[in-house]
């Protein structure tokens, strides 16, 4: 994650009128939003790459007549969380990752069948749940922890109706963790 | 300074989430109305504070107490419910109500992890309840899915409160499970499983 110019500049003013102590204080500080970021920006690369495969998914005539409405749903909600997470990441002073080349996703071209769509797409929400989980871990900011709350909570239930088309038990788990990126 | 009042069902949402932060906070907020330079008033010998909380540890105690009196709430509920459904709507009381005990058994680990002690359970008080889930499938379901509407406010007030590394990360991980609920029950009662795509939860406590 990049330095904006904004607080790049601060940075630098800062450093020229700091006393040692408190340029110390500065750099905790700075490494703990920078780490911050990085876990949000995580979590909107993954949030992106949902988008790009469902996208992909709508557009390849894969999907029965009974699983698109429920796939564009989770689609247009993952476009809401994206949008979200830009506001987030840009107030926090970082820049957020551009959507990928579906070219790029790995395993997306592979997904020749509406199971194995629904396959890819539960991984990757069940990753961007875990991407949550880990971001949650580290952030004490009050407002942003609902925020983060709030949308890996709607993954959560982007799981369900996923799993519910592919045939897999809706909540195998009393505690929902995601899986690791 | 007077403290605003919030509306009456994010009230009951906070009372349902973290019953007992209120009172610590009004002493915590009596402290700071003596403290500054306004006209003093006379000391109140006959009011009897609380002690004041001295750790994060013991704060988040208090936040789990609240979520372990409503998790022996929605089981017990989820146990009526057993006993008024059939066929799949059953099988996702029987399931759901499982993962209430198993949060149940979580919040009251870790309020012993910190050092507390998990309060024990409160006599049986989902007699109202009990009459709508009789009244059949429908009904019941309602029951269910604002249970899980509440429960998702309760671990989301929850997960915002706690200071404890571990343990917000098993909060989180019962938020996820409670939202994911939702999402079942709602499908089960044949309405849209999926609502705007920031959860929210809501207020109200009932029977809680």
């Amino acid at each position: 994650v990049r330095l904006t110019r904004r607080r790049a500049l601060a940075a630098g003013a800062a450093a020229a009128a700091a006393p040692p102590a408190v340029l110390a204080a500065v750099a905790q500080a700075d490494q703990s939003s920078q780490t911050i970021l990085a876990s949000l920006s995580s979590a909107l690369t993954l949030e992106l790459t949902a988008v790009e495969s469902y996208d992909f998914f709508l557009a390849s005539g894969v999907l029965s007549a009974r699983t698109r409405a429920p796939v564009r749903r989770c689609r247009d909600q993952d476009l809401a969380h994206v949008h979200r997470l830009r506001v987030v990441i840009e107030r926090l002073g970082g820049i957020s990752p551009h959507a990928p080349d579906p070219a790029t996703i790995p395993s997306l071209t592979d997904a020749t069948t509406e199971s194995a769509a629904l396959d890819f797409a539960t991984a990757l929400e069940e990753q961007t749940v875990g991407a949550y989980m880990a971001t949650m871990r580290m952030i004490y900011r009050r407002p942003l922890v609902r925020t983060v709350g709030s949308l890996m909570a709607s993954d959560a239930q982007q799981l369900v109706v996923l799993r519910q088309l592919g045939g897999t038990p809706p909540v195998p788990s009393p505690f929902e963790q995601g899986s690791p990126p | 300074m007077e403290a605003r009042q919030p509306p009456a069902h994010r009230r009951s949402r906070r009372e349902l989430a973290v019953a007992g932060v209120a009172v610590i906070a009004g002493a915590a907020g009596a402290v700071i109305a003596t403290s500054g330079g306004g006209p003093k008033r006379p000391p109140r010998a006959a009011r009897a504070h609380p002690a004041p909380l001295a750790t994060a540890a013991e704060l988040d105690i208090v936040t789990l107490g609240g979520l372990l009196r409503f998790e022996r709430h929605c089981a017990a509920v989820y146990s009526l419910a057993t006993a008024a459904l059939h066929g799949t709507a059953l099988d996702v009381a029987v399931t759901l109500l499982e993962h209430e005990r198993e949060h149940a058994r979580a919040v009251a680990g870790a309020i012993h992890d910190l050092g507390g002690t998990p309060a024990p359970a409160a006599d049986f008080a989902e007699w109202a309840i009990a009459t709508t889930l009789a009244r059949g499938r429908g009904p019941a379901l309602g029951v269910l899915e604002r249970l899980e509407q509440q429960s998702v406010g309760a671990y989301l007030d929850a997960v915002e409160q706690i200071s404890t590394e571990d343990v917000r990360v098993t909060v989180a991980a019962i938020l996820g499970a409670e939202a994911e609920h939702l999402a079942l029950v709602r499908g089960e009662a044949g309405r849209p499983q999926l609502g705007p795509p920031f959860v929210v939860g809501t207020g109200g406590a009932e029977g809680a």
